[in-house]
């Protein structure tokens, strides 16, 4: 046998290189359980299928994020036509204070349960990129997946980071 | 240096969430897009069927007396036909014009791409509307009392007030939604546009 891997092979590695990193992308494009295994589904239909348009001009890694974040976003605009109004820039997080910053030590479950209802909150470009920094890509993946310069995604990783601590931890210049 | 290592604890949790290690068998992945195609062709369906209805609707209409109540239910089912192909019908077309894509969008294009395009879609609803509505009432509301006489030998003023109401009442819905949306939307694609073009190092 020779030639281009069929589309399903091609899936197949893809999924077992980044199936868990398209879980928790997933998670976090949809809160209810049961739509969230629904959507996980179209990501995985829907990287099976762009594999019928995939010549391999970028790498593998970030066509998958693309397809899985392309899907995960029209999943929001389709399920929340009033996204634009309720989602919301990271400048506007950042001024937001519900006042419920949490301690250092707190356990983990309750820090990624906050940190989902953070993310589900943001709009998709801030979205995206701060789930790439989670993912722990480099700015130059970063960069080419969410199709911005390097230097600009570094910035705005800096924002998201920054957002992040006073989100995360006591102490932050709201506490005064 | 302690904000950098809660950053890697919160980076840790995130990678170390438990995967279920859902691999889609190629039957399911057929069945699942059969499941698509069958909702898509459902939608494309219905839309067309309320086109019919729409249509049917507006010529039993035509020998309706008085001749105001016949413009009324015209005017609704064309309400119905703008709301119809600008919220349903004309998204989906857009987003399925590749059989490849079963309205999931499995674009190769970034996100900024992708969203930029969905914003900009929104934007054009408001903006082309208002140029075929405004000029569409003014024409309608113009014609409507000539009609009216070439087809009922007088006019009437009270004709007017059924069309009147309902044509005001469209009219304000769609004025409240493009005054609450769309400032919204074009701040959001001025907001992308700079972000896009912005670029530290130069």
């Amino acid at each position: 046998m020779s030639g281009k891997p069929s589309a399903y092979d091609l899936y197949k590695s893809a999924i077992a290189q980044f199936g868990a990193a398209v879980e928790r992308l997933a998670r976090a494009y949809e809160a209810d359980p049961e739509k969230r295994r629904d959507l996980l589904q179209d990501i995985h239909l829907a990287i099976w299928r762009s594999f019928e348009k995939f010549e391999m001009r970028c790498s593998l890694r970030t066509w998958i994020y693309r397809v899985a974040h392309n899907t995960g976003a029209t999943h929001v605009y389709q399920q929340r036509r009033r996204s634009v109004e309720t989602l919301v820039s990271l400048e506007e997080m950042d001024r937001a204070d519900d006042g419920s910053n949490l301690q250092l030590d707190a356990q983990r479950e309750i820090a990624m349960e906050r940190l989902m209802e953070l993310i589900h909150q943001l709009r998709p470009i801030d979205r995206q990129l701060m789930l790439l920094y989670l993912e722990d890509l480099d700015m130059t993946t970063i960069a080419e997946i969410a199709g911005i310069s390097a230097g600009n995604a570094r910035v705005q990783i800096h924002r998201i980071k920054s957002v992040l601590v006073q989100r995360f931890q006591g102490g932050s210049s709201r506490d005064k | 240096m302690t904000n950098e290592s809660s950053l890697l604890h919160l980076k840790e949790a995130w990678t170390n969430q438990v995967s279920s290690g859902l691999t889609l068998s190629r039957e399911a992945m057929e069945e699942r897009t059969k499941m698509h195609e069958q909702k898509l062709r459902k939608d494309h369906m219905s839309f067309w069927i309320g086109q019919i209805c729409i249509a049917a609707a507006g010529v039993l209409a035509v020998n309706m007396r008085p001749y105001a109540w016949s413009e009324v239910i015209r005017v609704s089912c064309m309400a119905l036909w703008v709301i119809l192909y600008n919220t349903g019908y004309a998204q989906r077309v857009r987003a399925d014009r590749s059989k490849v894509s079963l309205g999931l969008n499995p674009s190769d294009h970034s996100l900024a791409d992708s969203y930029r395009d969905f914003l900009s879609r929104r934007r054009d609803f408001y903006r082309h509307s208002s140029f075929l509505v405004v000029p569409c009432l003014v024409v309608v509301v113009f014609a409507l009392p000539a009609l009216a006489a070439s087809i009922e030998g007088r006019v009437s003023g009270l004709v007017l007030i059924p069309y009147g109401i309902l044509v005001m009442l469209s009219y304000a819905l769609y004025a409240l939604r493009r005054r609450t949306e769309l400032p919204g939307i074009n701040r959001e694609i001025r907001e992308l546009d700079e972000y896009r073009k912005w670029n530290p190092a130069g």
